[in-house]
């Protein structure tokens, strides 16, 4: 168990700067997500809390010490890599066994240590079996084994669901998720899917080139994002974003959007010097209120391009003028494409960025 | 335009039955998705379509005419197989006029046919770009105009979107639709991922093991699959299915692993059923509803909550056994609470365990 904390680093490959000033705490226990599109330094970031690169400036810190000239294996950390590789001709119980042989284990120490983790793992029945007849989450299951089996104080897994199929990772991101609920280790993982960082995630560092956008938890990074950067990159389906004008209206602040104007004058000050400028409003599709009659007087009107629907749940595509929203459509409600339809944006549940610096304003 | 008919078609290599009997029909103008695992047979049916492939029996027809014996490119028909097969270096004009080049068209054919299908597609400002400049949404768009230019009766596409990113899918999979609202050619799609087929097809053909399935509306599909197989391979995330055996006395009930449901009001459903019949009900995480502990159909644990945003999948543990539910909205349930599970019983699916058939 322990905290991992980075303390300003910086990794820089030649003239490459991979990870810049890079401050992050992760608490003992914790379940963290690096989430970000490739070059955005997540498995940098992995590979230097592992020892496995050293880091060009700044701390690493593993419990209550620093360990940036410590070697890998006096960390204390297990790193599961994305291909996982298991021995082909070794059962799984001397996969599993493995590390602890080369720690000069007893036997029966081995025996009872390997019996335990393929118990909590659920492999138990295949420990006489080679990797090669396993099936992919099975073999996923073993390599996390021969991690798990020594116990370490912290794990790091790079994209660990990555080379898995559709079914298998719906299926493991639960699995792994309970797993680190359940040993309570501290454990760090990277990702480029946006859903795997929010559904297995207890924070989430959102990177950006090497650099850390925004650090917060799911619910925040969701609902709150800092950014357009994270606004767009988090959550399926997409955001919706469309550009408007701030205009100043009497006392009143409206957002103009060209097929409609948001009023935006109850959230005062805080957009208090952006008139005249590009704002984006950033409006995910659940929120955004679609009827087949006009409902409000803020509502308008848009034509149903495409309609998605995928059993459990549909969404429109909707263009406005020439603009299109994606739309969540409720349950029970029939649309079709080429309907008329009416959306209303509710002012209280918008985010709105500056477009020139892409921060959030509200 | 041509409607597509397969008649009783088998192909095998070697030993192995790729496809075993299959009858289909495609009408004409309509999008249909083949769908199923890798070697389900869907890329060797659609070969049989293009003529690539030959089949042992059965008969396949395009457009009323029967084309068994017909070489590839007299069957009128254009196969896509990866939306990025443009030619560098070449404008977009040059791109789509490649196919008519080569069929010997006239400049002035050329030139009217080339724009009046840069016209449908949206593309006729960028004729004069070179290809590769242009988004991956152009690029797409380009790539299919290269099939539409001759006028194909019919589209054939083998996993177009697998290689694109999620995002980029997302976007090319509503491109797709748009396109082919305007267009109407038939088309034929095979792939693997039942999302893209559920949003992108008008009817769908599941196959497993060379055999087809199901061949239905994705409103079907999802609402009324007709097996175990076509139930566990549509949907995400994917329906619960749990096995138990009826109990008929007085009243019926269905005993899961560690627990018991009362079955009396399945609508008649197990009229049929013998006492001790094993089956397994199958219900759909969206069709779950979940309170605070007291009340319901039956009492559990929750395990895990994946959030995804505007929703969240919750693993619920009941005894022994795991049901995924899926939340909309905020989710104001913790890990370990005790929860109570709603379901309407219209909403169950029961399927025969040996068989695997729908009741």
């Amino acid at each position: 168990m322990a905290r991992v904390f980075l303390n300003h680093v910086t990794k820089k490959y030649g003239r490459q700067t991979a990870v810049e000033d890079l401050t992050i705490e992760v608490r003992d226990g914790e379940f963290v997500a690096l989430f970000g599109p490739p070059g955005a330094g997540k498995t940098s970031i992995l590979r230097m809390i592992a020892g496995l690169e050293d880091v060009t400036s700044g701390e690493i810190w593993i419990g209550d010490r620093v360990v940036n000239n410590l070697s890998p294996a006096v960390r204390d950390v297990a790193m599961v890599f994305q291909s996982f590789a298991l021995y082909p001709t070794k059962t799984v119980f001397e996969n599993l066994a493995f590390p602890l042989k080369k720690r000069k284990m007893p036997a029966n120490e081995i025996e009872k240590r390997v019996k335990e983790i393929a118990n909590i793992l659920n492999i138990s029945h295949l420990l006489d079996k080679k990797p090669g007849t396993l099936s992919g989450g099975e073999r996923q299951r073993v390599a996390l084994g021969r991690a798990m089996v020594r116990k370490p104080q912290l794990f790091l897994f790079d994209e660990p669901l990555t080379n898995l199929d559709a079914k298998l990772r719906l299926h493991m991101r639960a699995e792994l998720k309970k797993l680190q609920r359940e040993m309570g280790q501290t454990a760090i993982f990277s990702t480029p899917d946006d859903i795997e960082a929010i559904s297995m995630a207890d924070r989430i560092a959102v990177l950006d080139r090497g650099r850390l956008v925004q650090y917060d938890t799911v619910e925040n990074v969701y609902e709150r994002p800092n950014s357009l950067y994270v606004a767009s990159n988090i959550g399926s389906p997409k955001i919706n974003t469309v550009e408007g004008d701030l205009l100043l209206d009497g006392d009143n602040r409206f957002l103009d959007l060209g097929f409609t104007r948001i009023d935006l004058s109850h959230f005062g000050e805080v957009l208090k010097g952006f008139e005249g400028r590009k704002l984006v409003l950033g409006v995910r599709p659940h929120e955004i209120v679609i009827s087949q009659r006009k409902t409000s007087d803020g509502s308008f009107m848009g034509r149903v391009e495409v309609v998605e629907d995928t059993g459990a749940e549909a969404h429109a595509t909707v263009m406005v003028d020439s603009t299109y929203l994606v739309v969540l459509i409720p349950p029970g409600m029939r649309i079709n494409m080429g309907d008329e339809v009416w959306l209303y944006l509710d002012p209280n549940r918008l985010n709105i960025f500056d477009k020139s610096t892409g921060k959030a304003l509200i | 335009m041509a409607d597509v008919r397969l008649v009783e078609v088998s192909k095998r290599f070697g030993k192995q039955e790729a496809v075993k009997d299959l009858s289909l029909e495609v009408p004409d103008g309509s999008f249909v998705c083949l769908l199923g695992p890798s070697g389900c047979g869907k890329t060797t049916t659609l070969r049989m379509i293009a003529g690539l492939e030959k089949p042992d029996k059965g008969e396949i027809y395009i457009g009323g005419r029967l084309v068994n014996d017909v070489p590839p490119h007299e069957r009128d028909i254009a196969m896509v197989f990866q939306f990025y097969a443009i030619y560098p270096g070449m404008t977009v004009f040059d791109n789509l006029a490649f196919p008519l080049k080569q069929r010997k068209w006239s400049k002035g054919d050329i030139v009217r046919r080339v724009k009046e299908t840069a016209e449908i597609l949206q593309i006729a400002h960028l004729l004069d770009k070179d290809a590769m400049s242009l988004t991956v949404g152009e690029k797409q768009r380009v790539a299919l105009g290269r099939a539409m230019v001759r006028d194909p009766k019919v589209f054939l596409l083998d996993e177009p979107l697998t290689n694109l990113d999620a995002r980029l899918r997302a976007v090319m999979r509503i491109e797709l639709k748009k396109l082919h609202s305007r267009i109407r050619t038939t088309t034929i799609y095979v792939t693997h991922d039942q999302l893209e087929a559920m949003t992108l097809a008008d009817r769908i053909g599941v196959m497993e093991s060379g055999v087809l399935q199901q061949y239905d509306t994705p409103s079907n599909l999802y609402h009324r699959p007709s097996n175990l197989f076509v139930a566990g391979f549509i949907g995400s995330p994917t329906m619960n299915l749990l096995e138990c055996r009826v109990r008929k006395g007085e009243k019926t009930f269905l005993d899961f692993n560690g627990f018991t449901l009362a079955a009396d009001n399945f609508n008649g459903r197990l009229r049929d059923a013998q006492d001790g019949m094993e089956l397994v009900l199958g219900v759909r995480p969206s069709d779950i509803r979940l309170e605070p502990a007291g009340g319901g159909l039956l009492q559990g644990r929750v395990e895990v909550i994946e959030s995804l945003g505007d929703k969240a999948i919750i693993d619920i543990s009941i005894d022994t056994t795991i049901v995924r539910v899926l939340n909309h909205g905020k989710t104001e349930i913790n890990v370990g609470q005790p929860v109570a599970l709603y379901a309407d019983s219209d909403k169950f699916h029961l399927f025969d365990k040996r068989t695997g058939r729908r009741l």
